[in-house]
């Protein structure tokens, strides 16, 4: 690995879906990577395959999902590891799950299992990992329960259907740092709860990262959300890394004819009443008949005939951080 | 959980009285009443009773009393134990209850068992191994299970193993343990015996309990929690074995409620077709001669027990999920 | 101008019906065990319509030359491997065995019965308009026991073809009756909800903590024995749906709780519909799939009711002949051992309720919109 630093990087990632209507190439061709300490946004339309790409990583993908190419290299203190080349249910990557790697799903209704106290669900995974006693795991959870902000003796023999949406995020939260791990995956942690908390689970969300150094890969389709945690952002479409640039670039110098799209189609705050909003234009093709070339290109504004719709256009560098994969920046 | 529990039976108690309303509508539904039917039988053996006699009987036997009257007598001897009196057998009701009901209740409990054991497990594998070969063929089967009568297994299986053994599979214990008393050997020829009348019985069942078993789980392995589970490092058996299977296991838990009704209607059946002692063949008697007070109260048992066992897996279901425990 | 609005959403609504129901129909074809099965009962009951005519036999006659002759097999060719362009049986002979005391049939090869379209042979009513005595197929002579006979020299074939006339159909009468009673009381369950609701569900749940079969036959002994095959059969009828109207109705309680609340319901109460019009005109398409599916999957139980009850000697008694009353026969170990194939009524009981699961699973898999198309 060249860069010293990275902890995660994802090489040409692609996880596809087979099932009896035809292939869904959910993620095709991904690339990116994160340092430690780092918080990598990653944003696109519904359906284009961020939620797919986090769970290849910890190879969570459904049995009818393969990952088909690439490389996911984890950097741990002693070695770097290829994670794809682990298998899916083996020794090896349960070590890494939870421990190295933590993820938080979008749907905190379902993420509990509704007949377990929300405390032995967490002690579960600090003695998986930490092989302590019963006793210690439990003064661990407290803490956590209590770091997260909730009334840790209550939260913690407390069934799920008990508490509201919002308090399970934070106990999934909790959860999901019970072992520290260096990478936390948030996968839309906030859009099946309302405003208010949305806005305290993304401060809690911030304040853990700061004082714990971990790496943050944030997925969200919140414009906002990008712009006030992510130091760099991904955007993505239809499976593929359309754009990868700094947060602070990527908003006042976006490239790629999609990220000015999602730009221009959410309101600016700063902008008054009387800004134009554009929607992107048409809508986003099935899964099953992809575009052929720059997927795309059926939508695109700028589309050049006879290249766009023949050739897939590569990542190209517009400066040092930032890439764009289309062929007006070739 | 105490609450739980109270609640539950209170709950139990509008239903039991319903159903011996039914129970003492049938002991006094039939037209006329036994001693009608007494009468006539005794006729047609060339007996006569003189209408004092006949008439000093239906008051020994409150036969002529108001319905109501007539009901709370016999509520009131029920909760006493006191069932009346069987005329045909000439014979307390409860006597031969007493005879005969721990054999039901063995064979409805061994399919109950057997039920579960294999529907479980096979309802797992099927789940788990979506549309693999085995999961079609539980699948046939199953449908199959589901479409064959009790009875007729019970017969093709007796005709199939008297025409392997020679044997008639007739009954609860071979001939020389008949009337011996309990001893490890007679314990061993009951469990020889006892397999058919279970296997027949609970074949339905199972197929039913299959397919319960694998929607529930497949239900569950769909849910978020699984992934979550599997993020957090944990084992695939545990995976499967600590979340959606447990909570799959509560839909199949609460269907005792109507598997334990099935499995006494088959265990009518099933006994009479094979000659096995239970209360079986002396309700099927007791109704080809109007006994009706031995067949309301088997009625009245057998509806009896299934609420029981209902209770018993209401209370297991709260024990085991604890929203239905704290949703009342 | 609401108005209008309201007609147009509603007659969409009917659209979108309509369509479903097609939408079903291309379901329910992909289903191909459904459809076979479909099928299967379709020929059944042709069969069963025109019994008469198609059984070989008048099945109440006996033959005293044939007591318990096995089942034979239409052939083509014969012992020597000749072909024979004319189907025939070989004829049989009893004879009896005096070490063993039992009568034994030898088939003799010697004498071939030939097989004919549009035979002449026992007469019958057809649908009680005219007498004849043509018979789809059969032999010139009595000799032609598909299925066997039975102790009384009855060809079983003729049995059971007689015998599905009621065993068949009793489902559907009985379903017909669940049907109304469900439905009533289902739907005022569910319509009005609250305390009537609580009632009604708890009665049911109780109906359904009792065994069904003891119900079934401490029921069945209050008709009197008198009465006629006719007057028992819809006796029997009715006791079976007067237990089986009650998982109907929770389906259609359910229903209609779950619609009570859409849109369509409110905009048709809004509208000032009144109440049976809303009921008939859209709860009741909207789900009448739903209904189809789950009555199709109680046929079953009310032909094993039937066959269980007859068999057991407390439904339909002997001179009628339903496949219960055939399988009565089989009771006794001996008669089975000696001929095993009277339980040929029990396979098409088999055949028939496996049938009718899977006609009903492909409906409703048809009906659910959640499944794959
Ligand atoms: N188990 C699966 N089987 C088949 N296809 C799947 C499966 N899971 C996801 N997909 C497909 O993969 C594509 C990407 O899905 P993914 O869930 O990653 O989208 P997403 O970007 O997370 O969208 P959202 O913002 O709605 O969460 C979708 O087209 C989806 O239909
Ligand atoms: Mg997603």
């Amino acid at each position: 690995m060249e860069n010293d630093k990275s902890l995660l990087k994802v090489e040409d990632l692609k996880t596809y879906f087979y099932s009896k209507e035809g292939t869904v190439k959910a993620v095709d061709g991904v690339n990116f990577s994160i340092n430690r300490g780092e918080t990598l946004g990653i944003a696109g339309e519904s359906g284009c395959g961020k939620s797919v790409t986090a769970q290849s990583i910890l190879r969570l993908t459904p049995k009818n999902g393969r990952i088909e190419n690439g490389r996911i290299l984890l950097r741990t203190d002693e070695k770097t590891v290829d994670l794809v080349s682990l298998k899916a249910s083996g020794d090896e990557i349960r070590k890494i799950r939870g421990k190295k790697i933590s993820i938080i799903f979008q749907e905190p209704m379902t993420s509990f299992s509704m007949v377990h106290t929300i405390g032995s669900q967490i002690i579960e995974v600090i003695r998986l990992h930490q092989g302590c006693t019963r006793k210690e795991a439990r003064d661990r959870t407290l803490e956590l329960l209590n770091m997260v902000g909730l009334s840790a003796e209550q939260a913690i023999d407390a069934y799920p259907f008990s508490l509201s949406g919002g308090m399970r995020q934070r106990a999934m939260i909790a959860m999901s740092l019970s072992c520290m791990p260096s990478l936390l995956i948030a996968d839309e942690p906030t859009t099946a709860v309302d405003v208010t908390i949305q806005a305290q689970v993304l401060k809690l969300l911030r304040r853990i990262q700061k004082e714990k150094q971990m790496a943050l890969i944030m997925i969200t389709h919140d414009l906002a959300v990008l712009s006030e945690l992510c130091d760099k952002v991904m955007i993505m479409y239809l499976g593929k890394d359309v754009e990868h640039a700094p947060t602070k670039e990527l908003f006042s110098n976006p490239k790629h004819p999609y990220t000015k799209g999602l730009l221009n189609s959410v309101p600016k705050l700063h902008q008054g009443p009387r800004q134009k909003i554009e929607a992107i234009k048409g809508t986003v093709p099935s899964p099953y008949a992809l575009p052929t070339g720059c997927s795309f290109h059926p939508r695109c504004p700028d589309f050049i005939p006879g290249l766009c719709d023949k050739e897939i256009p590569k990542l190209f560098d517009v400066d040092e951080n930032h890439k764009v994969s289309c062929f007006l920046y070739q | 959980m105490l609450r739980f529990i109270l609640h539950r039976i209170l709950w139990m108690i509008p239903t039991l009285l319903f159903i011996s309303i039914l129970s003492f509508i049938i002991i006094e539904a039939p037209p006329g009443d036994f001693m009608t039917t007494y009468v006539s039988r005794l006729r047609e053996q060339g007996e006569d009773m003189g209408q004092v006699t006949i008439d000093g009987l239906r008051a020994r036997y409150g036969l002529d009393q108001p319905i109501y009257v007539k009901y709370f007598k016999w509520i009131r001897g029920v909760v006493q134990g006191d069932f009346g009196q069987s005329l045909e057998w000439q014979r307390p009701v409860a006597d031969l209850l007493r005879a005969r009901l721990p054999w039901s209740i063995l064979i409805s409990l061994s399919s109950l068992l057997f039920v579960y054991l294999i529907a479980i497990p096979i309802g797992v594998y099927s789940a788990t191994h979506l549309y693999s070969k085995l999961d079609y063929f539980f699948n046939l089967v199953g449908f199959i299970g589901l479409a064959i009568p009790n009875f007729l297994f019970a017969l093709i299986m007796l005709w199939f193993i008297f025409q392997r053994t020679g044997n008639a599979a007739i009954g609860l214990f071979s001939r020389e343990f008949l009337m011996a008393p309990w001893s490890f050997a007679r314990v061993i020829d009951l469990f020889k015996h006892l397999w058919l009348p279970a296997l027949v019985i609970g074949t339905a069942g199972t197929a039913g309990m299959i397919r319960i078993m694998r929607a529930n789980l497949l239900d569950e392995l769909s849910k978020a929690y699984v992934m979550v589970a599997r993020a957090k490092g944990l084992s695939e058996r545990k995976v499967l074995y600590k979340y959606p299977f447990r909570i799959a296991l509560n839909p199949v838990v609460s269907t005792i409620g109507w598997t334990l009704p099935a499995l006494f209607s088959g265990e009518v059946l099933v006994s009479i077709v094979l000659g096995i002692p239970t209360i079986a063949p002396i309700f099927l008697g007791s109704l080809m001669g109007q006994d009706m007070f031995l067949a309301g109260s088997i009625v009245f048992i057998m509806a009896t027990l299934t609420v029981i066992g209902t209770l018993i897996s209401d209370i297991l279901l709260g024990w085991l999920d604890p929203r239905i425990r704290e949703s009342i | 101008m609401i108005e209008k609005n309201k007609t147009e959403k509603i007659s969409a609504e009917k659209l979108n019906i309509a369509s479903q129901w097609k939408l079903m129909r291309w379901k329910f074809y992909r289903h191909k065990v459904a459809v076979f099965s479909l099928i299967l009962l379709s020929f059944f009951y042709f069969v069963v319509i025109f019994g008469g005519f198609i059984s070989p036999y008048n099945a109440r006659q006996n033959d005293i030359r044939y007591k318990n002759a096995p089942p034979q097999r239409i052939r083509f060719f014969d012992e020597d491997g000749k072909f024979h362009f004319r189907p025939f049986v070989y004829g049989i002979e009893a004879e009896f065995n005096d070490k063993t005391f039992q009568t034994l049939y030898i088939r003799k090869t010697d004498v071939k019965h030939p097989v004919y379209l549009f035979v002449k042979g026992d007469p019958y009513q057809f649908w009680g308009l005219f007498t004849t005595d043509r018979h789809l197929f059969g032999t010139e002579e009595r000799a032609m026991f598909l299925m066997g006979t039975d102790r009384m020299g009855r060809d079983l074939l003729s049995r059971i073809i007689y015998g599905g006339r009621l065993s068949l159909t009793i489902g559907l009468v009985g379903i017909a009756c669940s049907f109304l009673l469900g439905i009533t009381i289902g739907g005022i369950s569910g319509y009005y909800g609250g305390r009537i609701d609580r009632f009604i569900q708890r009665t049911i749940e109780t109906i359904r903590s009792i065994p069904t079969i003891p119900l079934w036959m401490v029921l069945s002994i209050a008709l009197p024995p008198y009465w006629s095959v006719v007057k028992v059969y819809f006796g029997i009828v009715i006791i079976l749906s007067l237990i089986g109207w009650t998982g109907l109705a929770r389906v259609v309680r359910g229903k209609f709780m779950a619609l009570r609340k859409e849109d369509f319901v409110m905009a048709a109460i809004l509208n000032g519909a009144s109440e049976k019009k809303i009921i008939f005109q859209q709860l009741l398409p909207s789900f009448s799939s739903h209904i189809i599916a789950s009555l199709t999957l109680s046929v079953p139980g009310m032909i094993l009711g039937e066959t269980a009850l007859s068999f057991l000697g407390l439904g339909l008694q002997a001179p009628a002949i339903s496949w219960g009353v055939l399988l009565k026969d089989a009771q006794q170990i001996r008669v089975l051992a000696n001929t095993p194939w009277i339980l040929f009524p029990g396979l098409f009981v088999i055949i028939t309720i496996l049938a009718f699961n899977f006609v009903g699973d492909g409906i409703r898999d048809a009906a659910d919109p959640y499944s794959a198309i």
